[in-house]
């Protein structure tokens, strides 16, 4: 479910919305929605933290905060998506924030191309080749720009939800990230070449 | 198309050149491959599913710190001593897993009283990351423990019986009672009437016969807040880096402090990560996630977790005639 066909979408925030509006009353009905988004939010943490044990804490903490205020979300200010990753967003800045600047890096990127290289099998060192290019590539983009990525490829949101959780307009939001993307694309392939 | 396509409709179409898609296919790899570990899962559950309405009964909430005596001898005498100085109702959040566990093996002391302790143990088969539903539910277990602390604070008796139960019929009954350093057995199979044992271990024993799990699974004292804090402060001690104090967090309603421990030593030195809950004003053990590695190999092994359902302490007088004997069914007996 990563900003897939628009008729999909449409039914998936129905539904979301319905949940939502239940578990207000009954906190089972926001079940489904955890193993919705579990994944999808701990990826985009994994990006904001250094290390894998603090994204896992955060998660659970998105989550539990998430819980605790069920009456706040306000479908007309955006979708579930948005919402959830609003609260993960401040989470990561706000455990960013506690623990000063004693993090050596600025986001948690290098731990997460570490992973997607360890999990590569052998055999494929294209796509391993590909990664450090990649890696090299990112180091180009700024901070705001990392983080339209992790939205849109760790978190899986639609260019509307991410406007949402960063501030911005959907338009605004759509041409960063698209110049986002060329700009990785020229880098990428300058370094691959 | 290709899954790319469909998964990234905004940024690639039939009519994009290979470059792009080649890059979009790595930065897929690159954000998507983490898995959250199932760990997580247990609170955020326990928050959501709310348990049936068992309050922890007769939980006693007096922070007084009540003497030590030498059971831990001088160096634990000297910490509580320092302890002492920040244990009050009104501390600041401990600093340490080794504070944590300090407290919980404080306030654990007793004096010619008996501690009663029941927790609910819930277990799913083998661990489904990020799968809807959860994994299939495999069984609820009780377990019932009992010690008794003489006028020195010594334990003097323990027990623990487990009962594990399918869908509201008892399936098997495990119950051990412990005095002088030596333990009696026994199992229970109601379905089939099998009794294995009683049988006598000396704790050496049942030490020796958990030398292949290093931690707090298998040389736990019985299984107190108390008794796996001293566990977990000895491992702190030995391996610092598979002890780690998670942030504050709430469980079943109470604020709890998370520990979290890697075990290792089990084939392929991977194990099971065992998340303690300690209450954060009582130091009393509130609940217990295990969740097996997610490795090949380790799909069958169950998930399990417990929460307390009881803690009282009570005097000596009123413990139940019988608690601190063995009492098996009678059966038809199998070799132990």
């Amino acid at each position: 479910m990563r900003g897939g066909s628009a008729e999909a979408k449409s039914d998936d925030s129905l539904d979301e919305t319905e949940l939502m509006r239940r578990a207000r009353t009954d906190r089972a009905a926001f079940e489904p929605l955890y193993w919705r988004y579990r994944d999808r939010v701990y990826r985009y943490l994994r990006t904001r933290t250094p290390q894998e044990e603090d994204a896992a804490d955060l998660t659970q903490q998105v989550f539990l905060r998430a819980l605790d205020q069920l009456h706040q979300y306000d479908q007309t200010r955006g979708s579930v998506a948005a919402w959830l990753f609003g609260i993960a967003r401040h989470s990561a800045t706000d455990s960013r924030r506690k623990h000063g600047r004693r993090l050596r890096s600025e986001d948690g990127l290098e731990a997460v191309l570490a992973l997607a290289a360890g999990e590569m099998v052998e055999t494929e060192v294209i796509r391993r080749d590909e990664l450090r290019h990649l890696e090299r590539a990112l180091a180009t983009l700024s901070r705001g720009q990392r983080e339209l990525l992790a939205l849109r490829f760790a978190g899986g949101l639609t260019i509307p939800e991410m406007a949402v959780v960063v501030g911005k307009s959907s338009e605004a939001t759509r041409k960063q990230l698209r110049r986002t993307i060329q700009s990785l694309e020229e880098h990428f392939h300058d370094t691959d070449s | 198309m290709t899954r790319i396509h469909d998964a990234y409709p905004d940024l690639l179409d039939a009519s994009s050149a290979e470059p792009r898609r080649r890059l979009l296919t790595t930065l897929d790899h690159l954000y998507c491959t983490a898995r959250l570990p199932s760990a997580v899962d247990y609170p955020v559950m326990i928050a959501i599913r709310k348990p049936p309405s068992i309050p922890v009964q007769g939980e006693r909430r007096s922070r007084v710190l009540r003497p030590l005596n030498a059971l831990a001898g001088a160096s634990c005498l000297l910490a509580v001593a320092a302890l002492a100085a920040v244990f009050r109702p009104s501390s600041p959040a401990p600093v340490s897993a080794q504070t944590i566990l300090q407290r919980a093996v404080a306030a654990a002391i007793s004096h010619n009283a008996a501690l009663h302790v029941v927790y609910r143990v819930i277990s799913y088969a083998s661990p489904l990351p990020g799968t809807l539903p959860p994994a299939r539910l495999n069984g609820i277990e009780r377990d019932d423990i009992w010690e008794s602390f003489d006028a020195r604070g010594q334990v003097t008796h323990w027990t623990e019986t487990n009962t594990d139960s399918s869908q509201g019929v008892t399936t098997m009954v495990g119950r051990c009672v412990g005095r002088a350093g030596a333990a009696r057995c026994y199992v229970y199979e109601p379905a089939s009437k099998y009794l294995k044992g009683p049988s006598t271990t000396s704790e050496t024993e049942a030490a020796r016969g958990c030398t292949q799990i290093e931690g707090p699974l298998c040389n736990a004292d019985v299984l107190t807040g108390a008794g796996v804090a001293r566990v977990l402060t000895t491992l702190l001690r030995h391996s610092p880096a598979r002890v780690r104090l998670l942030p504050k967090q709430r469980l079943n309603g109470s604020p709890v402090y998370p520990i979290r421990v890697r075990e290792t030593d089990f084939p392929r030195r991977r194990g099971p990560t065992i998340t303690y809950f300690f209450d954060a004003d009582t130091y009393i053990l509130r609940g217990m996630a295990i969740v097996p590695p997610h490795a090949p190999g380790f799909a069958d092994m169950a998930s399990s977790f417990m929460t307390l359902v009881r803690h009282q302490t009570v005097p000596l007088s009123a413990v139940p005639p019988h608690t601190f004997e063995l009492n098996p069914p009678s059966g038809k007996q199998v070799l132990p």
